[in-house]
């Protein structure tokens, strides 16, 4: 492991989360959105450990706090789909470009 | 209560100068009080009773008798104040300085500015200052002036119905009927009376200045009294805007009287001035003369002086009362009696832009007077002509002479004007010359009463004109002797006496001599009430025995003459000594020359309107006459030359305003935006916003995914400046 | 080449690979399985770096759980074909520009970092250091306490129920499907 430095894997992480955000920028389908999001934290999570493993003054708490956010993505997820399950229902549709109620 | 004048007896022409406003407060209060209760007029209760205690309806007279009350108040203060003057000034045990302190007061009105160590701070002021001429000036207007208003509760009577048909407004279906408005001409008489009274006392110019404008407003006002006729407003309007050009020049002498001496009192400005008419220390030369000239200016204004002449005649519009006081006896009196008071304030080369001035006045104003038909106008043409006499005599020097006309054709010129009102309230306002006639026999007292006036204006010997007239033309002989150049100065006043004679005389005739040229009128013409002919009658009497002095017969020995000679300024004799010596040495040969171009005049004007039949000379047509009777073509000048361009400019003007979309139904997007127009800028500022507004609402579209790219991008600005700015650590 | 060097290796090819797949991937059902992959291969990373309770966190949670989620979601929400709605190449560009701008900066920002010395001959943590961190026991002793997490977590967990119970509500059938919109109706 004492070739292996931080770097690569901050590099991967941001490679995923660059991922994401084309995903949920690009996508049109609403749940295309929602795996966009679940990237971009997995980018994050994948930070957190590789600094907690790496950084030797930040003890685990990297690894905590990666508990912690896989724990509320899951929420985060599960309040989302229910948000577009209403869409669906409202629009009879799943194309996020068909909601322009909120256009000025 | 006689402690107030016992040690400052000038109070007594204060007073005098108050006393009219009392009436005018009065008036004013009662009058709106009127206004007020008016609707309430028949409902009963007290608003009511008001109403009809007031007058109801109608004017009450009471607000004339009160008015010529207090003019005859004043004019009694005033004979007082004079006598005591004279005593003062015949008192060997006064000095003229103590003379001084007990005629002159004045106090700091407004402060401008903080007291300096070395002199106090400057100040507008306010004072009086009494010295001969004020006195006896205050004196005539006073008296002439309670005969006036007496003259006016008697023409203007029929004011005081609810009910007055005014003959030369046509509505449709006849004439137009109005409320009268009795009262209000005697506020405005009574305000006119404080205004130049207090002219006439005032120490300062920034007081007579007030005096000025407030004489020009009440004028206005007067002119302008019978509002419903178009003639009338426009008359109003000319003569106060025409004083107002003379005002301006008024205001530029002020101002540089303020700004270099730092004081406006008269007295202490002469004080300044070397008593040989150079300029003083501390002046440029060039600032001295428009100083100089500026004051004349407003005395070229207020006179009816060439060229500013115009708006006198059609000051005729008011009724005539107001003619003879304000535009005969008092009012255009102020700019000459101001000339005489900054006598050496003047310039020599000023002096000689007066002379001119007056000569070209007198002239001018007695050629178009020849041709004239309304009686008013004869009259009016004639004012002006009088006046450049005075002017001219007052330019060559002869200061004594100048006054001395000016007291005397207030007399005569009220009592001709008077006579007008009196004849053409005879002939139920019938104003024209060529169809009047043989009048003697219906209304004799005015006719030989304006017979005496005819006779003084035209210098007939041992009447007050004679002795004036005879003095002015002397110094200018004087003069023109001294200064063979300006010889016009001479021939011009020696000329136009002749015509003087014709012009009044041909008056006289064409209205009272001869035949009746139209019956209906001479049928139904009488002779006016006592309230009228009384004035006259005194105004007749004064205009015989105002110059009389002993001998009768010596032209020189005036006793009015001797009065005001006693308060000629130093100044005069400084620079006039030689020309009034040689005007002394040929006063006979003036006077005879004056007389002869009199008696010349009279001839032909007896030879036209007497011996032969007067239509002849109404109806002839020569293209002099054409062109005296369009009064030498001044108005369509002015008119052409300053009237029209100033309505052309105020057009363009207006029309940068008028929007380039004259409907008001079309919808923005049509509307052109002219940002060229002001309303046009203003509007495109508006809708600049507005416009700016829309577009930014076009960011707003509602898409989830544009708003994530936008995060996205607000995250890489915000990241790369933080990355850059900590880059270096 | 060292093992932990060529596993990396490998892992991170996965995951990166798949997360291309989930972006480009027409079909969302195709996606969601690219994203199945990903998930995984950051699990094995999480393993690579010692976190093993972590990494079975992840399997169970992310890829038993969340993404099984989005699956109902697929089924539950499709409409037919399942290619769905296009996006405009102009819109790809867009989004690819800023996503490679974000990634250029993070990862300047990663070099900048400097490779800080990995710790010599120091085990892999486990799952009992994990615990002690978050009782907030010090691993030596006499070091001051440290953070405990134990109150976060279960307030997350309680949260993660609320949460789905909200998650329950929200989404219940109110009424019947409408019409797919005309092209130009106003609400």
């Amino acid at each position: 492991m004492t070739d292996l430095g931080l770097t690569p894997f901050l590099t991967l992480s941001a490679f995923l989360f660059a991922c994401g955000i084309l995903c949920f920028a690009a996508k049109r389908n609403a749940i295309g959105i929602l795996m966009g999001v679940e990237l971009v934290l997995n980018a994050a999570n994948i930070n957190f450990v590789a600094c907690a493993r790496f950084v030797p003054s930040l003890r685990l708490e990297g690894q905590v706090f990666a508990v912690l956010v896989i724990v509320l993505a899951a929420a985060e997820a599960a309040v989302a789909l229910a948000i577009f399950l209403n869409f669906y229902n409202n629009h009879a549709t799943v194309d996020v470009d068909e909601g322009t109620e909120l256009k000025g | 209560m006689l402690d107030l004048f016992r040690d400052s007896p000038g109070r007594l022409f204060v007073a005098a100068t108050l006393l009219p406003l009392v009436p005018v407060v009065l008036l004013v209060l009662s009058g709106t009080a009127r206004n007020l209760a008016r609707p309430h007029g028949r409902s009963g209760g007290w608003a009511s009773s008001i109403y009809w205690l007031l007058g109801g309806d109608h004017s009450l007279k009471t607000g004339g008798y009160l008015t010529l009350a207090a003019m005859l108040g004043s004019a009694v203060l005033a004979v007082a104040g004079l006598t005591q003057y004279f005593a003062d000034a015949h008192d060997p045990g006064l000095s003229p300085a103590q003379i001084e302190a007990r005629w002159t007061e004045r106090t700091d009105w407004v402060r401008i500015g903080a007291d300096r160590t070395d002199h106090p701070a400057t100040a507008l002021q306010l004072g009086y200052r009494i010295d001969r001429l004020t006195a006896l000036l205050f004196t005539m207007v006073t008296v002439v002036g309670s005969l006036i208003f007496l003259f006016s509760l008697g023409y203007m009577a029929d004011e005081a119905s609810d009910q007055v048909t005014d003959h030369e407004v046509h509505t449709d279906g006849g004439h137009l009927h109005r409320r009268g408005r009795f009262g209000r001409f005697f506020l405005y008489l009574g305000l006119f009376a404080f205004s130049m009274l207090n002219l006439l006392i005032a120490d300062n110019l920034f007081q007579v200045f007030v005096g000025w404008e407030l004489v020009g407003v009440c004028s206005f006002f007067l002119i302008g009294f019978y509002t419903e006729r178009p003639s009338a407003s426009a008359a109003a309007n000319k003569a106060f805007i025409v004083n107002r050009i003379g005002d301006a020049g008024f205001l530029i002498g002020i101002a540089i009287a303020f700004s270099v001496f730092g004081t406006l009192n008269i007295q202490e400005l002469i004080a300044r001035t070397p008593a040989d008419g150079s300029t003083p220390t501390g002046i440029s030369e060039n600032l001295w003369l428009a100083m100089g000239l500026g004051l004349f200016l407003g005395c070229v204004g207020k006179s009816a002086q060439f060229p500013l002449h115009t708006w006198l005649p059609d000051a005729m519009e008011g009724p005539t009362p107001v003619s003879a006081l304000i535009h005969a006896a008092t009012m255009v009196a102020a700019g000459v009696y101001l000339v005489g008071r900054c006598f050496p304030l003047f310039a020599p080369d000023v002096l000689l832009v007066i002379a001119y001035v007056g000569a070209i006045t007198l002239f001018l104003a007695a050629t178009i007077a020849t041709v004239q038909n309304d009686i008013k106008r004869v009259l009016a043409y004639s004012t002006v002509s009088q006046l450049g006499y005075m002017m001219l005599a007052l330019g060559v020097g002869g200061w004594t002479a100048g006054l001395f006309h000016l007291l005397t054709h207030a007399f005569f010129k009220a009592l001709l004007f008077l006579g007008a009102g009196s004849v053409i309230l005879g002939l139920h306002h019938e104003q024209d010359l060529s169809r009047m006639g043989g009048l003697r026999r219906k209304m004799p007292v005015t006719a030989y009463t304006m017979l005496v006036g005819v006779l003084a204006i035209s210098g007939v010997p041992f009447l007050s004109g004679w002795y004036s007239k005879d003095m002015i033309l002397a110094d200018a002989l004087g003069f023109g002797a001294a200064h063979p150049r300006h010889v016009l100065l001479t021939v011009l006043p020696i000329l136009t006496a002749g015509l003087t004679a014709f012009y009044m005389f041909r008056l006289w005739f064409l209205a009272f001599a001869g035949q009746p040229r139209d019956r209906h009128a001479y049928d139904r013409a009488h002779e006016s009430p006592w309230a009228m002919t009384l004035p006259l009658v005194v105004l007749a009497a004064f205009s015989l025995a105002a110059g009389w002095g002993w001998p009768v017969w010596d032209a020189t020995a005036s006793y009015l003459g001797h009065l005001l000679h006693d308060g000629e300024p130093a100044a005069v004799a400084a620079r006039f000594g030689s020309e009034l010596a040689a005007a002394h040495e040929h006063h006979l040969l003036a006077g005879g020359l004056g007389l002869l171009m009199a008696a010349i005049g009279l001839a032909f004007a007896a030879f036209m309107y007497v011996a032969r039949d007067p239509t002849i000379a109404l109806e002839a047509d020569t293209p002099l006459i054409t062109l005296l009777r369009h009064k030498w073509y001044f108005d369509e000048a002015y008119d052409a030359a300053f009237v029209r361009p100033t309505v052309a400019l105020a057009a363009a003007a207006a029309a940068t305003d008028k929007r380039p979309t004259a409907s008001v139904t079309d919808d923005t997007e049509g509307r052109r935006i002219d940002p060229g127009t002001l309303d046009g800028a203003l509007t495109a500022v508006g809708q600049l916003s507005a416009r700016l507004g829309a577009w930014l609402r076009t960011l707003q579209t509602g898409l989830v995914r544009q708003y994530v790219l936008v995060l996205a991008l607000t995250v890489v600005v915000l990241l790369g400046m933080l990355t850059a700015l900590t880059r270096n650590n | 080449m060292t093992l932990p060097v060529v596993l990396f290796a490998l892992i991170a090819v996965v995951t990166a690979g798949s997360a291309l797949g989930v972006v480009f991937s027409r079909s969302v059902v195709r996606a969601a399985v690219w994203l199945l992959f990903s998930l995984i291969g950051v699990s094995l990373l999480y393993f690579l770096l010692g976190a093993e309770f972590l990494g079975a966190a992840q399997l169970i949670i992310y890829v038993g759980g969340t993404l099984v989620l989005v699956v109902f979601g697929v089924m539950l929400t499709s409409q037919g074909p399942f290619a769905g709605p296009r996006t405009r190449p102009a819109e790809w560009l867009a989004g690819g520009l800023l996503a490679g701008a974000l990634f250029a900066l993070i990862v300047s920002a990663s070099l900048d970092l400097g490779r800080p010395a990995p710790p010599t001959d120091q085990p892999l943590p486990g799952v009992g250091p994990l615990g002690l961190t978050f009782l907030g026991v010090p691993e030596q002793p006499g070091e001051a306490r440290g953070l405990a997490f134990l109150l976060p977590f279960e307030i997350v967990s309680v949260h993660l129920l609320v949460v789905l119970v909200a998650a329950a509500y929200l989404a219940r059938a109110k009424k019947k499907v409408a019409q797919p919109p005309t092209p130009g109706a106003t609400r």
